[in-house]
């Protein structure tokens, strides 16, 4: 640690003797006070009040240091000169992470002393340790998370963005909270079966965790090479984006198989669809999406750099490119027919139709992003509202819903009419996104 | 390629930048040898920060190249970050650490000793603030730190984007001290700024860009090796050009039978030598001036010409 400049830099700034003693006698403080109202018995309740701190100090305020951490060197103007400094990306990224976490974790560490000795001094259930294990790497997790959603949106290089950390804080709350309240609702005995291997709820999620924080250190570090100007593939982002279905995946080919008609690979591959969907939506929100880029990256396909290619591949591009594979499997699979299948059309033929509007859906974002919008992102957003819900609502009221096809996904309608809709509206988005970028490509050819 | 390319501590060829709705640098090419102070000058929007920061390989340009030290910027970014230190035009400081502090950091990131801290603080005159926040220096000192803390590592290329800017006369003359120390102590800076005038106090070539295209690179004075002369006659003699003309080390800048200005070495006796020349020559010498050049008017001429080109 010692050798990490960047963790002593932040140890320099955290870690101020006056604050730790006064965060040591507030902590002190609740303590007693907890003592006195629990008639002074220190046990299991002082635990949970310990356990409670920790989620509240080191959880909710450390996200928010960490999400800090990066975009607060945008904002001061530091960044450029740490981009150029000789440390590596890995002692960049995890200097910054433990480095700007440093005093809540002090304070953490404080809640988990109390909260050890309070359960091992009484009637401590394994619930209650379980909790605590969870609570740790559920802080870490939303540590992590924060700290890699703030690197992808520095990226974009605007003070707007970098001073938008607050968003990423209240998203990142969100989801700690969430994943908060699904703990403390565990059943810890409950079995799940995850490819027909029996274990408990409490190890799934914690696995679940550890496994998530792992990834977010993994996804902080390849974001970090990029921002230290080192170039490399999409292949870790390939990697996680199979590793989502094939974890989460272990439970579904169970808890589905029955509405898949028995099939668990069929409900294995609808969950990678999704995941992989939800793959191109992250991306398209997460990177910028500059046409100065895409067009370099026409360049080296047409050229036929093929490093080059890798090297600017957007993110949301190469999860696109997963999804005909899993809408061929779900094809070859079509033979049993699940509940869902025999009232509506295929699955199969429903994820062509969601891939079908995703193409469309790229195509406004990119649109949008070719226009120079401000807030180009929540323009689209506003836009795919329209498309997705008032329209359709609209057309239903009016007893038009067979025009719906042309604005969503329609299972319920016969197979050609929806497939042709989606096909429509996917084509005409397309030519108008060709139009446009060719108006944008002719207007840089004049100017250059 | 000729030995003056193999040479270059700074070399760029055909560099492409573009933004969504503009092309910053249009196939930009020039050379910089080692030991220099070049002055990168343009009107605002000219493309001089986009320029540094695809130098400083914090930007990846669309097409061309660029070597620093021999590096290059796209397949080698972490040689050059290695070879290099930059100043943004707005840069920023740790204020809640000392200046000491800064600097330790400075070394540490760049894997440099603890012990470089004293000397690189004694060379920028922060020795007497190294205990304190780097929040409560003036403006000018920060700009030292800074510096400081982009020279900590002993960079063969030093960017600097607008030093001088909101520094007082008093810092300014410092800042340029500084510059000329640096370049002895053997590196090779790149100024980019609007101050003309202080430019020519330590630059010893002009870069002007214009609209992303360079329209000159010139040699304005070698500092450490000719200066300008201005001789003027108190009557026209014809005999002054024709004299200049056959001196060793002297070469023709301008040349009337009233006045001449001429290149010289800077070396004294030089001077001397030729001062004495002039007047055993029986010329009529009224005035034997050093001048620095004007790179105010070399400027605006040069962009009013690209301009009309």
């Amino acid at each position: 640690m010692k050798s990490n400049p960047e963790f002593i830099r932040n140890l320099w700034l955290e870690l101020i003797p006056y604050h730790l003693i006064a965060l040591f006698l507030v902590y002190g403080l609740l303590l007693i006070l907890h003592l006195v109202v629990n008639d002074y018995a220190f046990n299991r309740e002082i635990g949970h009040a310990a356990v409670f701190l920790l989620l509240i100090v080191t959880g909710i305020w450390g996200t928010k240091k960490a999400s800090g951490a990066v975009y607060g060197e945008v904002a001061e103007r530091t960044w450029d000169w740490q981009r150029i400094s000789g440390l590596s990306p890995w002692s960049m990224t995890w200097g910054k992470l433990f480095g700007s976490t440093s005093f809540t974790w002090y304070g953490g560490f404080l809640c988990l002393i109390v909260a050890v000795l309070a359960y091992a001094n009484g009637d401590a259930r394994l619930k209650d340790w379980q909790l605590l294990g969870l609570s740790v790497f559920g802080v870490l997790l939303s540590h992590g998370l924060g700290f890699l959603i703030s690197l992808f949106y520095i990226r974009s290089r605007t003070l707007e963005n970098a001073r938008g950390g607050g968003s990423i804080y209240l998203l990142v709350l969100l989801l700690f909270l969430f994943l908060s309240s699904f703990a403390g609702d565990l059943e810890h005995s409950k079995a799940l079966l995850w490819y027909g291997q029996s274990l408990t709820a409490y190890n799934y999620l914690l696995v679940t965790a550890v496994l998530l924080w792992l990834w977010t250190l993994i996804g902080a570090y390849r974001v970090m090479r990029r921002e230290l100007s080192y170039s490399g593939g999409p292949w870790v982002w390939i990697v996680f984006l199979w590793f989502l279905p094939l974890f989460f995946g272990g439970l579904a080919v169970d808890k589905y198989a029955m509405l898949m008609a028995g099939n668990g690979a069929k409900a294995w591959w609808l969950l990678a669809f999704g995941f992989w969907v939800a793959g191109v939506w992250l991306a398209l929100f997460v990177e910028p999406k500059n046409p100065v880029d895409l067009r370099a990256l026409l360049v080296a396909l047409k050229t036929g750099q093929g490093r080059h290619v890798a090297q600017l591949m957007p993110a949301w591009l190469t999860a696109l490119l997963l999804l005909p594979l899993a809408i061929a499997a779900l094809y070859l699979m079509s033979s049993s027919q699940s509940l869902w299948e025999v009232k509506m059309i295929g699955l199969a033929q429903l994820a062509t139709l969601a891939f079908l509007f995703l193409l469309r859906d790229i195509s406004i974002f990119l649109l949008l992003a070719l226009a120079k919008k401000s807030r180009a992102d929540i323009s689209a957003v506003i836009y795919l509202l329209v498309l997705y819900l008032l329209i359709p609502w609209i057309l239903d009221a009016m007893g038009l819903d067979r025009l719906q096809v042309f604005f969503c996904p329609s299972p319920e309608q016969p197979l050609v009419w929806a497939m042709g809709g989606a096909l429509t509206a996917a084509v005409i988005a397309l030519v108008f996104l060709v139009r446009r970028w060719r108006r944008w490509s002719s207007a840089q050819a004049s100017i250059a | 390629m000729s030995d003056s390319q193999d040479t270059a501590m700074i070399q760029v060829r055909e560099l492409v930048f573009d933004y969504p709705a503009k092309r910053a640098l249009h196939s930009v090419s020039f050379d910089i040898q080692p030991g220099r102070i070049t002055a990168l000058v343009g009107p605002n929007g000219a493309g001089k920060s986009t320029l540094l920061r695809c130098l400083a390989a914090l930007s990846r340009p669309f097409s061309g190249s660029v070597r620093i030290h021999g590096f290059d910027t796209l397949a080698q970014p972490r040689k050059v970050h290695h070879c290099l230190g930059y100043l943004s035009d707005f840069f920023g400081l740790y204020d809640q650490l000392s200046v000491r502090r800064c600097l330790l950091h400075a070394c540490r990131t760049h894997g440099v000793s603890d012990a470089q801290v004293e000397p690189t603080a004694e060379c920028l005159n922060l020795t007497p603030y190294l205990h304190i926040p780097a929040g409560d220096l003036s403006r000018g000192l920060r700009q030292r730190l800074a510096i400081g803390q982009s020279i900590i590592h002993q960079p063969a290329v030093l960017l600097l984007d607008e030093p001088a800017s909101g520094l007082d006369p008093e810092a300014r003359a410092s800042l340029s001290t500084l510059f000329l120390e640096l370049r002895d102590q053997g590196m090779t800076l790149l100024v980019s700024s609007h101050i003309l005038a202080e430019l020519a106090d330590y630059a010893s070539e002009v870069l002007i860009i214009e609209s992303g295209r360079i329209l000159d690179q010139q040699v304005i004075a070698h500092a450490d090796h000719a200066e300008q002369i201005r001789i003027e006659l108190s009557r026209e003699d014809d005999r002054l050009v024709a004299f200049l003309a056959t001196q060793e080390g002297c070469q023709l800048l301008e040349s009337t039978p009233l006045r001449a200005r001429i290149s010289l070495s800077s070396d004294a006796n030089e001077r001397v030598r030729l001062l004495s020349a002039l007047v055993t020559k029986g010329l009529p010498v009224a005035a034997f001036v050093p001048e620095r050049p004007d790179l105010q008017q070399l400027y605006v001429k040069r962009i009013q010409a690209g301009r009309q080109q």
